[in-house]
């Protein structure tokens, strides 16, 4: 048995995002594989096994972050750790601590960790909050979009991540989240915050609460509008409010790890005590 | 079926190893335990959430029940590799066991493995950076306290 045809049938390692698709489109239920600590446990649990596995480690040019413009060009087999290295938002820094081990943070990449479009994944709140961008590849070609889009539609067979985009943004980013302990372990329900006083622009992502993550929506452009940006106050009742829009905007279930309405509450808590720190800082510095 | 066996190289505390029959699915950590018999490295969970399966990748540390045998380039480590070849035990070792760390052991290799990793990067650790650096390695003997005091003891050597 030699090497070259037996990995090119069940593991397939391509040099190339062009090849990546076209082995992808022409095996359909392959998994694609980023650091594999998704879909590996899942096959270790036989949740899934499927029939053949793209490996992404082959393909050069897609794992690294550069500074793009004043933004930055997240490549999607970035792990977590290279990307807590590259100190790109303050955002992510907070993020990616709480986001699962060390060992993981090695291995797990930036694609992996959004491509699924799982709710309770930590980067794709942070990436709407940061008003990114996602590049991917496809048998239809590349494109761009929002990450409002790409958490609404996802990928199509055959397609995969190929960078995240992060325009420049500035003031104030935040991540909170509730989970079971405050270690490794998925949140049960998470709000990242952005609030740029130079765009004078406020995003929000959710995560948790929803079939996928979910963005601000009414919240971002309530507290856009209720914000002094002169100043940089808000009027009393502002951070219950937001709280309260953000919690509307949830569209959150019950499930074994937390109710419902345990969530839904904790969103408006977590949304109100994120602008509460945001006016702390406004005054302090 | 046939072609769900795949040949497999791997590079293992400096020597490579070709294993032809292979499962496609095969993790890192069967590779080494089934086929390598190298059963330093434990199983327990196989989702990546406890650390006993934890082997160095070119000195980084990962959960080998989570990474796919055939997606691993580069030198693995693992605690047979790492302890000295004459029995005698690293300084990180000895530390561990002054503080009482050592009690069923099943978690060790794993935490051995991670906390060398750590203390090459936090010299004279705190105990939050032990506490957080070390979040991915369990305990069922929840012996956290001694294992906080014996890694932060190694990092000042």
């Amino acid at each position: 048995m030699t090497v070259a045809p037996s990995v090119a049938g069940r593991v397939i390692r391509p040099t190339s995002v062009e090849e990546a698709v076209g082995a992808l489109v022409a095996r359909p239920g392959t998994r694609v594989v980023g650091g594999g600590t998704i879909v590996v446990a899942d096959s270790s649990r036989l949740i899934d096994r499927p029939p053949s596995y793209l490996l992404l480690s082959g393909i050069p040019g897609l794992r690294g972050v550069s500074r793009e413009g004043t933004g930055a060009r997240i490549g999607a087999q970035t792990t977590l750790r290279e990307l807590h290295e590259a100190a790109v938002s303050p955002v992510l820094d907070i993020a990616l601590r709480s986001l699962a081990t060390p060992q993981i943070r090695n291995r797990a990449t930036v694609g992996g960790n959004i491509a699924q479009r799982r709710s309770s994944h930590t980067l794709s709140p942070c990436f709407l909050a940061l008003d990114a961008a996602i590049e991917s590849a496809g048998p239809a070609g590349t494109r761009r979009r929002s990450m409002r889009d790409f958490v609404a539609d996802g990928l199509t067979d055959g397609e995969i991540v190929v960078a995240v985009v992060l325009p420049a943004r500035g003031g104030f980013q935040r991540y909170t989240r509730v989970a079971p302990r405050n270690g490794p372990g998925y949140a049960i329900a998470s709000v990242a915050v952005s609030i740029d006083p130079t765009a004078r622009s406020v995003r929000s992502g959710m995560g948790g609460v929803g079939p996928t993550a979910l963005s601000g929506g009414p919240a971002d452009d309530f507290l856009v509008g209720a914000i002094d940006w002169d100043s940089r106050t808000a009027p009393d009742g502002a951070a219950s409010e937001y709280g309260r829009l953000l919690a509307e905007a949830s569209e959150p279930v019950t499930d074994d790890r937390a109710s419902a309405a345990y969530r839904r509450h904790a969103i408006a808590v977590m949304g109100r005590r994120l602008v509460e720190a945001w006016t702390e800082e406004q005054r302090h510095g | 079926m046939d072609d769900e066996r795949i040949s497999i190289t791997v590079q293992v505390n400096g020597t490579t190893h070709q294993i032809d029959d292979a499962w496609y699915f095969d993790t890192l950590l069967s590779i080494l335990r089934y086929r390598l018999g190298l059963t330093g490295t434990k199983q327990s969970c196989e989702t990546g959430s406890c650390g006993a399966c934890t082997v160095l990748l070119d000195g980084q540390p990962i959960n080998s029940c989570v990474t796919l045998a055939a997606d691993v380039q580069g030198n693995v480590t693992t605690i047979e590799g790492y302890s000295p070849v004459d029995g005698s035990l690293t300084p990180l070792q000895e530390a561990l066991v002054t503080a009482g760390d050592v009690q069923c052991g099943y978690c060790l290799p794993g935490m051995v493995l991670a906390g060398s990793a750590f203390i090459s990067e936090h010299p004279n650790a705190t105990d939050e950076e032990v506490r957080e650096g070390m979040c991915g390695n369990l305990c069922r003997c929840t012996a956290y306290t001694s294992l906080i005091e014996g890694i932060r003891e190694a990092s000042k050597r």
